[in-house]
């Protein structure tokens, strides 16, 4: 993992510059009012820059510490991976399985306990958000 | 005045209103206590669970947790020595001293009262000014409201931490991510990249709940390890009602600097700790004692970061500006039930308004109680361990992002702000700029370019509102940094 911040500061910089080259490839751009589409992106794009330059040339820069970078990395897989498969699987199966797997990711062991957690918890999300706001949550194979 | 404040009681004398006030004060402690989340998380996470409430309870739950929320952060903070919310820092120098010392129960009852007092007290400001600043509200067109958009945005220069240019990046990052979808003057595709979804741009409350409960999830799973939070244990004899009368004028110094920074966008609770604790150790008549576990250097901070919560509402509801991190949520709160803030909504709304200005006093009433009975309950969940409250965060990060639109792009939207906001927390950018720029992004272009349409290309700052604004534009972004030496200052001393 990369530790300074100059790292993001080039990142964002080369976002900028991409940005901007894909403006030119906006449709209808006619001003309207002696401003075009194109003018506050492009202003944005500049003014970011403009400052990421600076930061960047500028020193002492800021050193960043990773303690757990696996641990974060498995972290965002399992959201990413729950939302991949939120639509086919359903909320029912996925989120019990996903509060068992995040928080053993996190070191915790009581398996009764967590199983109680990750059961009630997935039930009562699902009376809150599904039976009383009725928010349609997507239930993958039990969908009739 | 009265018939107003009559027309709040009215609104909110319904059981379901005082439920949703009980609620929020409820979950407002709760999201306190937790180390790691602060109110502004709390309301963030909040917001998917009132999609099916009315504007009016969902808002007074919103409110009453806000104001809970800067309490229950003074609870660990006396506790274990760990402010759950960033405005809480400042009583941990006299509320753990005084837990050290066998007295943890006069910390928190000390807390709880002068909180409570404090934020009364910035509900009457709220009520007193907020109408007549709506008022002069009234008279904003394209040009005023084009300055005011720059006026909410120099809030930045206060929510940047160290780096000020690391804030200004953070903005034009939001800014820049306002203007994806339709340009609202020509209907031009701006940055869509072919998704028909981003047509409408990107969705305000999954980038909220990406940006600040998700994000907070992953820096979390880094300091599992070594973020191990013990059960408490300490009596609680809580300060006799002589002691706490000796405490008024602090209390009532603290509620007027709190109610005083919290009208300026973006000064904070945080800030306004610090500085309330500073200014009582100066008129104090025993300064020594503080740091040392006196109640005074309680009873400070704690009015103080209450009494900023009225004073935050004040621009929020009046013109639409957000005053800190977790009126911008508030603000995107309003947006959901179709609600625009601003001077409007006194005219259209006025029970509404109303209805949070006196739901807003009664919280404060509903904080006091649950405050001081549910002192060994708060440390009990302040025992939840991460591991278990941390996952949950992200499932109902996810769940709820999804219920905005029931769309899945929404929930992409949320995890990408997530990672995002991770990223920009790593690497010491602040995170509430992206925020404030993504509410202040679309006011600023479009009334802009309205002001030049009218004005046929001739847009001139001279007008006396906007040239105001502008004035107080640059004053406000020089302001923080005077504010900060002051708190720098007060924290050596």
């Amino acid at each position: 993992m990369v530790k300074s911040d100059r790292f993001i500061v080039i990142i964002f910089i080369a976002a900028g510059v991409f940005l901007y080259t894909w403006s030119f490839r906006f449709e209808n751009g006619e001003a309207v009012g002696l401003i075009a589409p194109t003018f506050f992106p492009r202003m944005i794009i500049g003014c970011l820059i403009a400052c990421c330059l600076l930061l960047l040339i500028r020193k002492p820069h800021v050193a960043v510490s990773f303690p757990a970078p696996r641990a974060v990395f498995a972290g965002m897989a399992l959201v990413v991976g729950y939302v991949l498969l939120m639509d086919r699987v359903g909320y029912l199966i996925l989120t019990p399985l996903f509060l068992f797997l995040f928080s053993t990711l996190m070191g915790y062991r009581r398996r009764m306990l967590l199983l109680l957690f990750c059961i009630g918890g997935t039930l009562s999300a699902y009376l809150v958000f599904h039976s009383v706001l009725g928010v349609p949550l997507p239930m993958g194979i039990f969908e009739s | 005045m009265i018939e107003n404040l009559a027309l709040g009681i009215h609104t909110i004398s319904n059981f379901p209103a005082l439920l949703a006030i009980i609620m929020g004060v409820v979950l407002g402690i709760l999201v306190g206590v937790m180390p790691g989340l602060s109110a502004s998380t709390g309301v963030a996470l909040l917001v998917p669970f009132t999609y099916g409430m009315s504007p009016l309870a969902s808002m007074l739950l919103l409110v009453s947790l806000y104001m809970a929320g800067e309490y229950g952060g003074s609870i660990t903070a006396i506790a274990i020595g760990t402010p759950g919310t960033p405005a809480a820092a400042a009583t941990v120098f006299d509320g753990y001293a005084l837990t050290q010392k066998g007295l943890p129960g006069m910390a928190l009852g000390t807390s709880v009262v002068a909180s409570t007092i404090g934020g009364l007290f910035g509900a009457m400001v709220l009520i007193a000014f907020s109408e007549p600043l709506a008022k002069v509200a009234l008279s904003f067109g394209a040009p005023e409201y084009f300055a005011l958009a720059i006026f909410g945005l120099t809030i930045i220069s206060s929510m940047s931490g160290k780096s000020l240019l690391k804030g200004f990046i953070a903005m034009f990052l939001g800014l820049l991510i306002k203007t994806v979808g339709l340009d609202p003057f020509t209907g031009t595709e701006r940055f869509t990249f072919g998704v028909d979804k981003l047509m409408d741009g990107i969705s305000f409350i999954p980038a909220l709940i990406g940006l600040f409960a998700l994000s907070e999830v992953f820096i979390g799973i880094e300091h599992l390890s070594s973020d191990v939070v013990k059960r408490a244990k300490y009596s609680f004899r809580i300060p006799s009602l002589r002691e706490l009368a000796g405490l008024w004028r602090v209390i009532l110094q603290s509620s007027i600097i709190g109610s005083v920074i919290g009208v300026l966008p973006g000064a904070g609770a945080t800030i306004t700790s610090f500085i309330c604790y500073n200014e009582a150790k100066r008129f104090s008549r025993n300064p020594e004692k503080f740091g040392t576990g006196c109640l005074e250097g309680v009873a400070a901070p704690e009015s103080g970061n209450n009494a900023v919560v009225g004073g935050a509402l004040i621009p929020l509801l009046t013109l639409g500006i957000p005053g800190s991190a977790t009126a911008a949520v508030l603000i995107g709160a309003l947006m959901l039930h179709g609600l625009i803030p601003g001077p409007m909504l006194f005219v259209n709304h006025g029970d509404l308004v109303y209805g949070i200005f006196v739901g807003l006093s009664v919280a404060c009433l509903f904080q006091l109680l649950f405050g001081l009975m549910g002192i060994p309950l708060w440390i009990k969940i302040i025992s939840t361990p991460k591991a278990l409250l941390l996952p949950a965060i992200g499932a109902i990060a996810i769940v709820g992002s999804f219920g905005t639109d029931y769309s899945l792009v929404d929930v992409w939207i949320m995890v990408g702000f997530g990672i995002l906001g991770y990223i920009l927390r790593k690497y010491k950018f602040p995170v509430t700029p992206v925020i404030l720029a993504l509410v202040l992004g679309g006011i600023l272009e479009e009334n802009f370019r309205r002001a030049l349409i009218i004005s046929n290309g001739n847009y001139s700052f001279t007008q006396p509102i906007s040239l105001a604004l502008l004035i107080l534009s640059v004053l406000s972004l020089g302001s923080p940094i005077l504010i900060q030496r002051l708190t720098r200052s007060g924290k050596k001393s």
